[in-house]
């Protein structure tokens, strides 16, 4: 096909032109030597059609390729020897409070304002109603008349253990008095309790 | 010298102090107290520790010169005491205990513990610890003691 010579001057122009590379003015002259020009209008459009087909192949050629494992590929080929678990963590760390030091900060001081408020309500509430006290503490003791015996109170401080036992006022004794570490409160059975002779178990 | 008069000193006093008599005792009033209440029987009849953990208790009685060789736990529960209405246990030996919360101070209740023909009251002040062993009477040739323990809820 024959060709107007001036027009080899736009040839080299025609590529730049279809990937949109030309700058304004030299787009204006080339366009309008298209609108005029059968020939480089053509090579435009053969240009055009030829990029879609390598783009199409380009395509289909991705498609047919396995990338399974690429990205792990790429990394163990940037950093063939993996650092020991302990750097690596320290490095996470590093730029983790380096790039979100006021992230960080906020939540370290949001979790030490729900401690300094919510670890009080949780230990009222863990102690029920009634027990503000340390530890469970007898205060009297008064036996019934008719029962005929006397209340005997022994303290197992290591054990944190109040026994109140009763024996009878009159009997044999089984133990001797050594044997008990016992104590009768004062004003037991509504009168001043005698030192219990013991009796039976 | 005038002699100041003692009376309104005494008044303003009671006025002072009468709303916290009033929120002690309305604090009494509605407070309920879990506690927790075991019955166990000792004896010398064989040689069983049921449930194991009575091992403890066990040891406790044989330091303070009570030996017995059988313990055996008859019931647990964990009643709630209040000062309105007390609160009634069945013992095996046919007795009745009676518990009611006597007085409630400082967030610290006293328990008023009751056996009819036995024992007219034993007063317990309640505590995070600690563990209070009342005898109960003769039952089956040996003995039943209530434990009386603090409810962990």
């Amino acid at each position: 096909m024959a060709h107007n010579p001036a027009c080899e001057r736009f040839w080299p122009e025609l590529s730049p032109y279809i990937d949109g590379e030309l700058d304004p003015s030299s787009r204006v002259q080339l366009e309008r030597h298209l609108s005029a020009c059968s020939h480089c209008s053509a090579l435009v459009d053969d240009f055009r059609a030829e990029g879609g087909l390598i783009r199409l192949g380009l395509d289909m050629a991705a498609d047919e390729a396995d990338f399974t494992g690429f990205a792990q590929n790429v990394l163990a080929r940037v950093t063939p020897e993996r650092p020991p678990f302990f750097e690596r963590l320290r490095i996470s760390f590093d730029e983790f409070f380096t790039h979100h030091r006021s992230m960080v900060l906020t939540s370290v001081a949001t979790a030490a304002a729900v401690l300094l408020v919510g670890l009080p309500i949780f230990l009222l509430q863990g102690a029920p109603q009634g027990y503000a006290g340390e530890t469970m503490e007898l205060q009297a003791v008064r036996v019934a008349e008719e029962a005929h015996v006397q209340p005997v109170v022994l303290e197992a401080e290591a054990e944190e253990a109040t026994i109140i036992w009763l024996v009878d006022q009159e009997g044999p004794r089984r133990h001797d008095d050594e044997d008990f570490q016992h104590h009768v409160l004062p004003g037991a059975s509504g009168r001043d309790a005698p030192r219990p002779k013991g009796g039976e178990l | 010298m005038q002699r100041m008069r003692a009376w309104p000193w005494v008044a303003c006093l009671m006025l002072l102090a009468a709303p916290a008599v009033w929120a002690q005792d309305a604090a009494t009033a509605e407070a309920k107290v879990p506690l927790r209440v075991d019955v166990v029987s000792v004896s010398n009849d064989g040689d069983v520790v049921e449930p194991r953990r009575l091992s403890r208790m066990k040891a406790t009685f044989a330091k303070q010169g009570l030996d017995f060789s059988s313990f055996r736990r008859l019931s647990s529960e964990r009643v709630e005491v209040t000062a309105q209405a007390p609160t009634q246990l069945k013992l095996p030996n046919g007795k009745q205990v009676s518990l009611r919360l006597d007085r409630m101070e400082k967030g610290t209740a006293r328990v008023k513990v009751a056996i009819p023909g036995l024992l007219d009251e034993t007063l317990v002040t309640l505590g995070r610890k600690g563990v209070v062993y009342q005898a109960a009477g003769d039952h089956g040739g040996g003995k039943l003691v209530l434990v009386l323990r603090p409810s962990r809820r």
